[in-house]
């Protein structure tokens, strides 16, 4: 019997990234070497798990399978598929999934890329027999990156946490939007937990350690759609409930008690009676005038990890030339010396690079200039090219004698010889003609952006 | 005396002659006339016989011509190397004329002097071993003249030498020989002084013509002698010098040698001190209980195959003090121990039981890294085995799994409900009104019986004692307040003011060792002591399956470390990064052990019994089947 089971959400289709992604899927984007995906789970490998569900739609699982099985990973991966027509929001495919987890479950999402441990989030979890235990980062990895493209502000996504210092335990998690100008905290929370912490900088991981009876009352929950906005600030408002008093039985009403008690959190909650013999014989309190945990039954726990620890989210084009962009640099940190920046599979002749990462089947040609660049696989430099600080996805295209700086080269397009391009985004399977002078423009198909739009 | 008379001439001779040789040459032949002339004179006063003043006469003629012939070529020498000298002759003249007169007082003068001087020789040696040195230089001069005055200077020589060594013996055994050597230095050359006067009168009076040239050489013998008193006092001040030189290289050696005897006994002082100093920095444990062994740092594995979940629970709980409690980590443990057995699945080809056992192992093994195990928990494992070695093997599995459940839910109900229950029923008729208990830290065993007692009315005062690092006793505090009993609370160094109010005192254990020895919580011993002092009684409450069959007698043999940072209070402690400090070592232990001398008495769910009852205990319990 396994502890912990591991789930990773791969089905999401990159609504903030626009720009970059076409019709590739999202968790298939290159960071460096390898896809996106890769990353949570070489964490996972890291971390001994050996079975791994990976939920994605449809349409991409075959193009998925194909892309990890290129990737050194002995992680044996449980595609769970979900249909490409519906709106599923995550706990909707945690619903979707339910008849295979068996145990407590990890669930982290594809666009994570870390080196943090899991080891303290498990320690915590299991100490305090949680329900739910959440990964916390903290944010502004992405602040000295100059964005490519037209100039437009970027306004990052913030959520409000509140946590309590003492005892780690969550008090609430909302989204900053929700909030107009004012945070209403429950009075209760002030009152009688003591000292509470509300951050503002903090990112969530959505690495989150969950007990198996969650899912039986997920499953039970059919109206809550997404697990971080909706579940999630539902869970932790559950933990100050309290078991209802037993009420006698009508006959008349026997099916209406019987929907109550199984609509209630805590009927779920396997805490038995030696549990409960267990935390009053115990001599553990962190609290001088209240019981252990204030009697709560459900505990919520927010862990933040070190601070030097790395820790990106890439769910928008920001953080997406970001990663690429100091890769080289964190790599050690990352992954370590096992896996090379420069794929065994690329073709480097150049003689003039300055930290570059080279993916499969790229083609490096001579007579370039090459530095602080990213090369997605299969793409092809020609001879007499000077590209820095840029991102050239997969499968396009860099004919003869042409400059590129601080650009981002969409997948599959095509850059003509002559061109001069500077601060531009060129969007997926566009072609730049020859001799093209650009600065700080955004170059794609209008009908697909417009498709995208419309999606 | 005549030898001794004899002896003072070549003194004086030897000191002529060194004074000659250091200055110009003019001044040694002068010198030269002038000890001869007071050799004569010297001689004919000491002379009794009419051979010796003869003989001293053709001595005296013959030295007046080799003062002729040494007058005459002074005086050519005179006059070639310095013509201005001639000059200034006649004031010359004048104290020459002066000196004649005082010549015979000047000779009576120098008798008395030669014969204190005689007496003040016998005490010294570098004088006499001068004067022979100077007796061997006069030879030549002596051959010279004659050969008879030659022989008999010889045998002056001998003597010298010989009055010189018993003299360098006396000396040897006297301590102030220096000092007078240098004052009969200072007086030989008075003495000097007084002689070339005497010896210039003499001449002056046989002819007038040299008495013009007499002047010139007065006054190079002036500077002679002012040359010589200057050669003297430098002489005196050289051997001063040498004198205090020497003391200096004495102290020299001495001083370097201190020197390194003071660094070797440094050395062995330190290394001693610096041994055990750097082992423990790098183990940063104490080195007296080097034995004891620390629990790890948190476990860092997710799904191990071989470890439970619910194991996995635990033992992060008991890492991380979670589960604290000799009686909540038993019920922890057995808990998951059910959870264990109610999962398990027999691997192919293999008994239920053994791989059961050998899974069981593994998984107490592995608590036990997490923390060692405690008493009560070694014991519900030990009970857990004999079961499981008890199962008929012809029933199926989960059969044998519900007989394992059961008997741990029995188990827990048995050694822990029931034996608390019984357990404050023995000290219910304890308890009376007006009653002020006294306890240590927390035990759950003292709550439910405070508990039971609040129930049935009783009017008593509960006492907390507490101490650091744990604070436990804020927990039986809040839980007694809950229940309504009238509570103080102190902490452990205020323990006697208060034991004076005390009636009783109720104390846990975390474990009862066979040779009645109670093993608790660390400041156990210290309140037993305190109410032994007070003459109020102790009661430990215990349940047999606490029992232990270690013999121990202090708390240095086995124990368990807690973490020491529990002992710094925060970033203003003084203990506050006590790692970089090299030689603070705090040591956390968490258990102590108290004599049964300051036991009254162990309350148990048998009987109320003396510590010394629990071999007997321990051997009936199994026929009994608790």
């Amino acid at each position: 019997m396994t502890e912990f089971q591991a789930v990773v959400f791969a089905a999401g289709r990159g609504t903030r990234l626009p720009e970059v992604l076409g019709d590739a899927p999202k968790c298939l984007l290159p960071v460096g070497p390898y896809p996106l995906i890769w990353y949570p789970l070489n964490l996972l490998q890291q971390h001994n798990f050996t079975e791994v569900i990976v939920v994605v739609l449809e349409q991409e699982k075959l193009e998925i399978q194909s892309a990890l099985e290129n990737t050194p990973l002995k992680l044996r991966l449980d595609y769970a598929t979900i249909p490409s027509d519906g709106d599923f929001g995550t706990a909707d495919s945690l619903r979707y999934i339910y008849d295979k987890i068996k145990s407590d479950f990890l669930v982290v999402s594809c666009d994570l890329v870390s080196n943090v441990s899991l080891y303290p989030l498990i320690n915590k979890f299991r100490e305090h027999d949680a329900a739910l235990a959440m990964l916390l980062f903290p944010s502004g990895f992405e602040s000295d990156v100059v964005m490519p493209g037209p100039k437009s502000k970027h306004k990052p996504e913030r959520d409000l946490i509140g946590i309590h210092a003492a005892t780690q335990r969550l008090a609430f998690v909302s989204a900053a939007s929700d909030c107009e100008e004012t945070l209403n905290i429950q009075r209760h929370l002030l009152k009688n937990r003591g000292r509470l912490d509300v951050y503002s900088r903090l990112v969530d991981a959505h690495v989150y350690v969950l007990k198996k009876w969650v899912i039986d009352y997920l499953r039970r929950k059919e109206n809550i759609s997404t697990f971080k906005g909706e579940f999630l600030p539902h869970l932790i408002k559950k933990q100050h409930s309290k078991r209802p008093p037993k009420t006698v039985q009508d006959t008349t009403s026997e099916v209406g008690v019987v929907t109550k008690n199984e609509d209630h959190v805590l009927h779920y909650v396997g805490h038995t009676i030696l549990d409960q013999k267990i935390t009053q014989t115990s001599l553990f309190n962190q609290s001088l005038s209240q019981s252990p945990y204030h009697g709560d039954i459900v505990r919520c726990y927010g862990i933040q990890a070190p601070r030097d620890a790395i820790g990106v989210r890439v769910n928008n084009t920001l953080s997406f030339l970001a990663i690429n962009r100091k890769l080289a640099s964190i790599w050690n940190n990352l992954c370590g010396e096992k896996h090379p920046l420069i794929s065994p599979g690329a073709v480097v002749k150049s003689t003039q690079t300055k930290e570059i990462i080279a993916a499969d089947n790229a083609k490096l040609s001579e007579k370039t200039s090459l530095n602080f660049s990213v090369f997605g696989p299969n793409c092809i430099i020609s001879p007499k090219n000077i590209v820095a600080n840029s991102l050239i996805m997969s499968n396009a295209i860099v004919e003869e004698g042409c400059n590129i700086d601080n650009c981002i080269i969409g997948h599959r397009a095509q850059v003509k010889s002559g061109s001069v391009l500077k601060n531009c985004i060129i969007g997926p399977n566009y072609v730049v003609e020859e001799g093209t002078h650009s600065q700080a423009v955004h170059l794609s198909n209008a009908d697909q952006f417009m498709e995208i739009d419309i999606q | 005396m005549v030898l001794t008379s004899e002896q003072v001439p070549q003194t004086l001779k030897s000191k002529h002659k060194k004074q000659r040789q250091r200055n110009r040459p003019r001044n040694k032949r002068n010198r030269l006339e002038d000890s001869h002339s007071t050799t004569q004179e010297t001689s004919a006063i000491d002379a009794t016989s009419a051979m010796p003043g003869n003989a001293v006469d053709p001595l005296a003629t013959e030295k007046t011509r080799d003062q002729i012939m040494a007058e005459r070529e002074a005086k050519k020498l005179a006059k070639q190397a310095k013509k201005q000298k001639t000059a200034p002759t006649p004031t010359a003249a004048t104290p020459a004329v002066l000196t004649t007169p005082s010549a015979p007082a000047t000779k009576i003068i120098t008798e008395v002097e030669q014969t204190t001087i005689t007496t003040k020789l016998t005490t010294t040696t570098t004088t006499k071993v001068q004067d022979a040195v100077a007796s061997k230089t006069t030879q030549p001069a002596a051959v010279n003249g004659k050969d008879a005055e030659a022989g008999e200077k010889t045998r002056e020589q001998i003597k010298a030498e010989r009055e010189a060594k018993k003299a360098a013996k006396k000396a040897g055994k006297g301590g102030g020989a220096k000092v007078e050597g240098i004052a009969q230095q200072l007086a030989d050359l008075k003495v000097a002084e007084k002689a070339p006067v005497a010896a210039s009168a003499a001449p002056s009076t046989t002819e007038a013509d040299q008495e013009k040239k007499k002047p010139a050489l007065s006054k190079a013998e002036r500077r002679a002698i002012q040359e010589a008193q200057r050669a003297a006092k430098a002489q005196v001040q050289t051997k001063k010098a040498q004198h205090a030189a020497k003391a200096p290289p004495s102290a020299a050696p001495k001083g370097p040698n201190r020197k390194s005897v003071s660094p070797t006994t440094a050395a062995t002082s330190s290394s001693p001190v610096k041994c055990p100093a750097s082992t423990p920095n790098v183990d940063c444990r104490v080195k007296l209980f080097n034995h004891l062994v620390c629990a790890k740092e948190d476990s860092q594995f997710i799904n191990d195959p071989l470890v439970h979940p619910s194991i996995a629970r635990l033992g992060v709980q008991y890492a991380k003090r979670t589960v604290v409690g000799s009686n909540a980590r038993c019920i922890a443990f057995l808990h998951a121990l059910r959870q264990v057995v109610h999962d398990f699945e027999t691997p192919a080809k293999k008994e239920f039981g053994r791989s059961l056992d050998a899974a069981v192992k593994h998984h107490v093994d592995h608590l036990h890294k997490c923390r060692p195990l405690a008493v009560s928990v070694s014991n519900a494992y030990k009970q857990f085995k004999n079961q499981l070695t008890q199962l008929p093997a012809d029933v199926p599995e989960t059969e044998s799994k519900e007989l394992l459940v059961h008997f741990i839910d029995t188990y827990i109900e048995n050694q822990i409900g029931k034996a608390a229950q019984a357990i404050s029923g023995f000290l219910q008729e304890k308890i009376t009104d007006g009653d002020v208990l006294l306890t240590f830290a927390c035990s759950s065993l003292i709550q439910f019986i405070c508990e039971e007692a609040k129930r049935r009315q009783v009017a008593f005062r509960v006492i907390v004692v507490d101490s650091r690092p744990g604070c436990e006793g804020q927990e039986l505090l809040r839980r007694l307040h809950a229940t309504g009993i009238p509570c103080t609370y102190v902490l452990i160094n205020a323990v006697g003011y208060v034991m004076a109010e005390a009636t009783k005192v109720l104390l846990g254990a975390h474990a009862l060792l066979a040779n009645g020895y109670v093993m608790a919580r660390t400041g156990t011993a210290q309140v037993a002591l305190v109410a032994n002092a007070h003459n109020v009684p102790v009661l430990v409450c215990c349940e047999t399956h606490k029992f232990s069959e270690r013999f121990q007698t202090d708390a240095i043999v086995y124990n368990e470390l807690s973490d020491p940072n529990q002992l710094v209070r925060g970033d203003k402690c003084q203990l506050s990064n006590w790692a970089a400090k090299g030689k603070l070592l705090p040591l956390n232990l968490s258990y102590d052990i108290t004599p049964p001398e300051l036991v009254s008495a162990v309350v148990t769910e048998v009987a109320i019994l003396p510590c010394t009852s629990v071999p007997v205990i321990l051997r009936i319990k199994p026929d009994i089947g608790y």
